[in-house]
């Protein structure tokens, strides 16, 4: 097939709108950069393209859930438990058009849209802190960072002040305080919580508040407001109450007048010259009419999640990268991490029955790592994990015993029920060579790409981990005078936390990793890869706030690198 | 009175209009030709007799509308019509079937022919058995079938059935009635906006008493 050649040379291109992507558009763009932006999905337009943001249960005819023959187009998509339903399962790709292989079950989670992921992300923000980027170099598993805390605190403060973080400063040297807006609140039991672990533990653990991606308060922010308390993000938020792609950083992009935005544009490859040692462009199919394009520009950032960039690494073959653009060591694909999570205790409280809340807090607590913060512990698991949870009234199913049927039924199940609370685990996962994913080219898509098949598991580490969560929630619970105190492990399959990291990581030599400290490809400096494959170790925090702070940073690095055609 | 207590007040009224008297009088006078007369699209005819008797016990119409008012044997019956799998066909399927068995083994007649206090004695035996009784009562079904060999062409416990069924619809019944406009917008506390979150209030100032509906 004969390409078409597009004519304009941008000063960059971006590949996706996601988390990274937003950023990296808004940066490049307000840098005076032209800039492409290239979504394989389709297009969403802020609240314009949210169907089902005011949906009630009784708008459907069976409250949301899907007919069979809906369901078996998204059968691994469905692997969450929550998301596929009428009000949010548009966000997520249909199984039989975009399949993928699994020689040990991968849950990959994704949505093809403007937007990406940033639409249906859980909001949770956390920084890394120097715990975190010295971990490698201290116990060995993986390499090491190429960068430290301060290298990347003034990028988390820059895009904490832009998309509004509500959260409360704690002062903690694992877990950094960031540029907080006012925090939530915690409920009756959730306070009732906090304030027994601080009577019953010495070990430095403590109960808060979730810190977390929407706009609290008086601040202003552009075209968004407050958050309502609603709890229906997942749909996408009428009043940019939380940050996505779509109410903040594409509008601040689009406003600059450098941004041509291209959905249904498939990226399938990094196009390079040997010559100039340099990468010219991308070779985009369109998802609609499948013509090839060949679009050129002076800087690309690849920023189309985790997965989906390392398989354009992969497919980016040339006599000079055999195995992949920027392959030289070996590692692209492998040290594949997500966090492991689903392990905890779950429990009921007896008290505070004339007590209530007003709104659906989209939000829960959160309970900062306390686990090997100091080299002597001598635990049989290395590195931590956080606790993330909260306490609710529960519905219906507590008033079985007294109201069978009947009035007393009816009466029964309009009223709250009982305080129930739990505490789930957010495990670091070690970032393991043979974890891994590859490409079969037998297998290809519609489009002519080869799939992605995935190849990772969790190791001792993360299973004695478990154990530790488990019974460390269980005591807390206990001394907390909760009942019925259950703990529970229902581990799953690696991808399920939704934080796939790691394939083309960041580090200090070229024989061993991908990326350097800019994120960019070592041996082709104008390919900079910012979602989470750059991710050296996974920490036990959720990733996105990393992400945003290294694409800022990295648009900064290619600012000051590149130059623009008009400079 | 607050704003918000006026306006939460005005909802419920406007709620209590849609169900004045005239309207439950009509819906009570043609409610037994109703229930006779339905043609079920899932489960047989007199199944689907059955189930809106026994919805009838489990949630019947009070100062509040009743599973008649908000057609929920109708919802159950195209729910597993068009959503469930195969094998909860079959299973409730089969279920029914087995509550069948039992009513005639209780009454000594169709349940087609049963009476509402029929319907009402023969629920309250299984959903109010004690824990003990009802444990019993699986156990029954355990040992009649082996579940590696399950023979098609034997019936399920007439009492293991119906209490499985009777919980299964129950447990629907109370899902389809909460999530009904009916009773969320206007029985429980319909709060689609809440602008904020008050962590820890009185129960009875918050939704006057009353459980968020979504």
């Amino acid at each position: 097939m004969s390409n078409f050649y597009e004519s304009e040379i941008y000063d960059a291109i971006v590949v996706g709108t996601g988390i990274s992507g937003g950023w990296a558009a808004k940066e490049l763009t307000e840098k005076g950069f032209k800039t492409l932006v290239l979504e394989r999905g389709r297009m969403v337009k802020h609240i314009e393209d949210y169907p089902t943001m005011n949906d009630d249960p009784w708008d459907y005819k069976f409250k949301g859930q899907l007919t069979p023959e809906e369901r078996a187009r998204q059968k691994k998509q469905s692997r969450t438990g929550y998301t596929i339903n009428k009000a949010s399962a548009h966000w997520f790709v249909d199984d039989i058009k975009h399949p993928y292989n699994e020689e040990k079950r991968f849950d990959w989670m994704r949505g093809y849209h403007v937007g990406g992921r940033s639409l249906m992300w859980g909001r949770q923000t956390y920084r890394l802190s120097d715990l975190d980027f010295t971990a490698n170099k201290k116990d060995g598993y993986g390499v090491d960072w190429p960068i430290r805390y301060k290298d990347i605190a003034p990028w988390y403060d820059y895009v904490e002040s832009f998309i509004g973080v509500s959260g409360e400063k704690l002062g903690l040297s694992q877990l950094p305080d960031g540029k907080f807006l006012p925090q939530m609140q915690l409920n009756c039991v959730e306070d009732h919580l906090k304030s027994k672990i601080a009577e019953n533990f010495d070990d430095g653990r403590l109960l808060t508040i979730g810190r977390v991606a929407h706009i609290t308060g008086n601040k202003e922010f552009e075209g968004r407001s407050n958050c309502q308390y609603r709890n229906r993000c997942i749909r996408g938020c009428p009043y940019g109450g939380y940050f996505s792609s779509n109410s903040s950083t594409l509008p601040a992009a689009e406003k600059t007048g450098n941004m041509t935005l291209r959905p249904n544009s498939i990226v399938s490859e990094v196009v390079y010259d040997a010559d100039k040692k340099r990468a010219t462009g991308v070779k985009v199919i369109d998802a609609e009419t499948k013509e090839e394009i060949v679009y050129k520009a002076n800087v690309i950032f690849l920023c189309a999640s985790t997965v989906a960039s390392t398989s354009i690494l992969m497919q980016s073959k040339s006599d000079r990268f055999e195995n992949g653009l920027g392959n030289d060591s070996g590692e692209l694909g492998h040290n594949l991490m997500d966090h492991h999570f689903r392990a905890g205790a779950s429990a009921k409280y007896d008290g505070f029955e004339d007590k209530y809340y007003k709104g659906r807090r989209p939000n829960g607590i959160y309970l900062p790592r306390f686990r090997n913060l100091k080299n002597n512990e001598n635990r049989d698991f290395i590195r931590g994990y956080g606790y993330q949870g909260g306490a609710g009234r529960g519905n219906w199913t507590e008033a079985i015993a007294e109201a069978s049927y009947g009035k007393e039924l009816k009466e029964a199940i309009v009223k709250p029920g009982g305080w129930t609370m739990g505490l789930m685990g957010f495990g670091e996962t070690l970032p393991y060579h043979e974890n891994k994913m590859y490409l079969d080219q037998d297998k290809k898509d519609e489009w002519g790409l080869p799939t992605v098949t995935f190849n990772a598991e969790f190791k001792e580490n993360e299973l004695k981990m478990r154990k530790d969560m488990i019974e460390q929630a269980v005591d807390m619970l206990e001394k907390g005078g909760f009942r019925d105190v259950q703990g529970y492990d229902n581990i799953g399959a690696p991808g399920l936390g939704i934080h796939e990291m790691g394939t083309a990581r960041m580090g200090r030599d070229p024989k061993t990793s991908v990326l350097n400290g800019n994120n960019q490809v070592h041996t082709v400096p104008n390919v900079y890869v910012t979602d989470g494959s750059f991710m050296t170790s996974a920490g036990c925090q959720n990733p996105s706030l990393t992400y945003m702070a290294m694409t800022a940073r990295a648009a900064d690095h290619a600012a000051k690198n590149f130059k623009k055609s008009n400079a | 009175m607050n704003r918000r207590q006026a306006l939460r007040n005005l909802g419920l009224g406007a709620g209590a209009i849609i169900i004045g008297p005239t309207t439950l009088n009509l819906l009570q006078s043609c409610k037994s030709d109703a229930q006779h007369t339905w043609k079920p699209v899932f489960l047989s005819a007199s199944n689907g007799f059955a189930l809106k008797q026994i919805l009838e016990v489990i949630l019947p119409k009070t100062d509040t509308p009743g599973a008649e008012d908000l057609n929920i044997a109708e919802f159950i019956d195209s729910y597993m019509n068009e959503i469930v799998s195969e094998d909860r066909k079959q299973n409730f399927n089969e279920s029914a079937n087995a509550f069948s068995r039992a009513f005639k083994n209780e009454f000594n007649k169709e349940e087609a022919e049963g009476t509402a206090e029929e319907y009402e004695q023969i629920v309250g035996k299984y959903l109010k058995a004690t824990p003990a009784e009802k444990e019993k009562i699986v156990k029954r079904n355990t040992e009649t079938q082996d579940p590696q060999d399950k023979d098609p062409g034997i019936e399920i416990d007439p009492d293991a059935g119906s209490l499985a069924y009777l919980q299964e619809v129950r447990g629907l019944a109370i899902w389809a009635y909460k999530t009904s406009e009916e009773i969320g917008e206007n029985v429980m506390w319909y709060d689609p906006i809440p602008g904020e979150y008050i962590p820890c209030g009185s129960i009875d100032d918050l939704g006057g008493g009353k459980a968020m509906s979504l």
